[in-house]
């Protein structure tokens, strides 16, 4: 008896040595994290402290970061850009996304259901390049053929392929918002007569507002931020759209493609480090929207 | 006596291979109250939703005779279930508001099957609050979430919210099971005053509420209807020995 009431030390010394190991874990995750959010900052820094000029910056569209005569850096073009091709991505995406999660959370039979789910985040795991080929080998000739364009890589094409890749998380999350919905809810409101569509609609998808809106969002960041495949779809000319089909070059396929060229610690290079910057805080909104909107979600219920 | 509100003949129903009624036949009156008791899994919560066919929710059920209510049969298979639950109301043991507004939740029945204007709609759910004595403590706050109320509120406003639709009958499945006694008794105050207005059918295990509360009662056990008839003579002179064991209190 006695012998069972104390504890080996042996026993009590794993148990801190897990306990270390999982305090080191959570320390290195947020140390790497601000470690890379203080090594953009860091590498903006000089840019925006002297060259930078933020009227430039934001409402100039002559983005000639290697020209001889005279170097300008107008990013407006590459904010429209991004928000041009995110804008119509989520034009397609959302409605789409939205049926394909009410559909599967509430009308799908059960053998349609599980495999449905993970058919559709098994399409989150195609690498984004992949669908930057596809965007160039199949999308492009399409929309030449098709719509008698001079060029395929356009808004439109950039966006299809976004909103194919944002799908998945838009389905797949907001499928989890539905399914939290208590069933008392649905039956509470079947009890009173209403149809199977009456209750999706007046009441199982108001309760799950938040996390549906949530799922959106976080659609929007991985749309926002996503590089490969807009960069190889989009057609890459740095200029103000007037049609979805229109060649543009977002904030992102801009990094991509010049900051090999640039070199490491000129003027470009900040240049690029800060229009990064200027991503990460874009995400870093939307994500934080998303995060608030959960919150509100867990609370109600 | 009035007539026949709910005539129950030879009901059986079974959840996939469980048979949880066997042959219940029972005859409710109109406009009164009549309480089912019975021991914990004896059938009595599933006959109560077997009235407006809520049992076909939990999926792979069989039921076989014929239940009546007010001469239609309503296990016939052209009887629309969302035209049944408008006429036969339930109240779930748990008060199960929903996330909405006090308002929303009154006038969503009565908003799904016909188009009121918003001034009849407002007036709809006035009347059904007065009904349940929620209106003057809720008026100026029509708008809240519904489950930010107190757990007794909530279930006076479960019941207001059958009431825009007319119904014929109001099914509770232990309506006060949720409640501490101050609040028991307050609900069963509103079920006495809703007499003769309603047929009120109550699944309830407190024998003290089914005598305090109901006109009549019927006794099941094991899925099936032992004894039925009003509530004085069973408790004082049932003629089956299990159910005056059972209303004595001798086993439960």
């Amino acid at each position: 008896m006695s012998a069972r009431l104390h504890r080996s030390r042996w026993s009590r010394g794993v148990e801190r040595l897990f306990e270390l190991g999982i305090r080191l874990g959570g320390f290195a995750a947020v140390v790497l994290l601000s470690g890379i959010m203080l090594f953009v900052v860091g590498e903006a820094w000089p840019f925006l402290l002297g060259r930078f000029d933020a009227i430039e910056f934001f409402t100039s569209t002559e983005w000639f970061p290697d020209s001889v005569v005279k170097v300008r850096y107008g990013a407006l073009a590459l904010f429209v850009g991004t928000l041009s091709v995110t804008a119509l991505a989520m034009v397609a995406a959302v409605p789409v996304g939205l049926l394909g999660a009410i559909y599967l959370a509430e009308l799908a039979p059960p053998r349609v259901r599980e495999p449905g789910k993970i058919i559709i985040e098994l399409l989150a795991a195609i690498p984004s390049v992949v669908w930057g080929f596809i965007a160039l080998t199949v999308v492009s000739p399409l929309m030449v053929s098709v719509l008698d364009l001079p060029v395929g890589l356009n808004v439109a094409n950039g966006a299809l392929v976004l909103a194919l890749m944002s799908l998945p998380v838009i389905i797949s999350l907001g499928e989890d918002a539905l399914r939290a919905v208590p069933d008392s809810y649905r039956e509470a409101a079947e009890a009173l007569g209403a149809t199977r569509w009456e209750t999706t609609t007046r009441v199982v998808v108001p309760a799950a507002r938040n996390g549906l809106l949530a799922a959106v969002l976080l659609g929007v960041s991985r749309v926002v931020g996503e590089t490969m495949a807009v960069l190889m779809a989009t057609g890459h000319s740095v200029r103000i759209p007037h049609s979805i089909f229109d060649p543009v070059r977002t904030l992102t396929a801009t990094i991509a493609a010049e900051l090999g060229e640039a070199p490491k610690g000129g003027e470009h290079y900040r240049a690029l480090f800060t229009i990064g910057l200027c991503l990460f805080v874009i995400t870093f909104v939307i994500n934080w929207l998303a995060d608030r909107l959960i919150r509100r979600a867990a609370h109600r219920v | 006596m009035s007539a026949a509100a709910i005539d129950v003949r030879d009901v059986s129903m079974w959840y996939g291979a469980f048979q949880a009624l066997s042959e219940v036949s029972l005859s409710v009156k109109q406009g009164g109250i009549t309480a089912l008791v019975g021991p914990s899994g004896c059938g009595k919560s599933t006959l109560l939703k077997c009235f407006n066919r809520m049992h076909e929710r939990a999926g792979n059920t069989r039921i076989t005779g014929r239940i009546e209510i007010l001469g239609h049969d309503v296990l016939a298979a052209s009887v629309s279930v969302h035209e049944l639950r408008r006429h036969v109301g339930l109240v779930f043991q748990r008060p199960n508001p929903l996330p909405l507004s006090v308002l929303e939740n009154v006038t969503l029945s009565a908003s799904l099957f016909e188009r009121w204007s918003k001034e009849e709609l407002h007036a709809r759910a006035k009347d059904a609050l007065q009904r349940v004595e929620l209106w003057d403590a809720l008026k100026d706050r029509l708008g809240t979430n519904a489950l930010s109320l107190s757990l007794e509120q909530q279930q006076r406003l479960c019941i207001a919210r059958l009431l825009p639709l007319k119904p014929s009958v109001l099914l509770m499945d232990e309506p006060c099971s949720a409640l501490d006694s101050r609040s028991t008794q307050a609900i069963e105050e509103l079920l006495r005053s809703l007499r003769g207005e309603y047929t009120s059918l109550v699944v309830t295990h407190s024998m003290a509420q089914a005598r305090r509360l109901a006109d009549d009662c019927a006794f099941m056990l094991m899925g099936r209807l032992v004894e039925a008839g009003p509530t004085e003579q069973l408790f004082t002179s049932a003629n089956d020995p299990r159910t005056r064991d059972y209303l004595a209190g001798r086993f439960g």
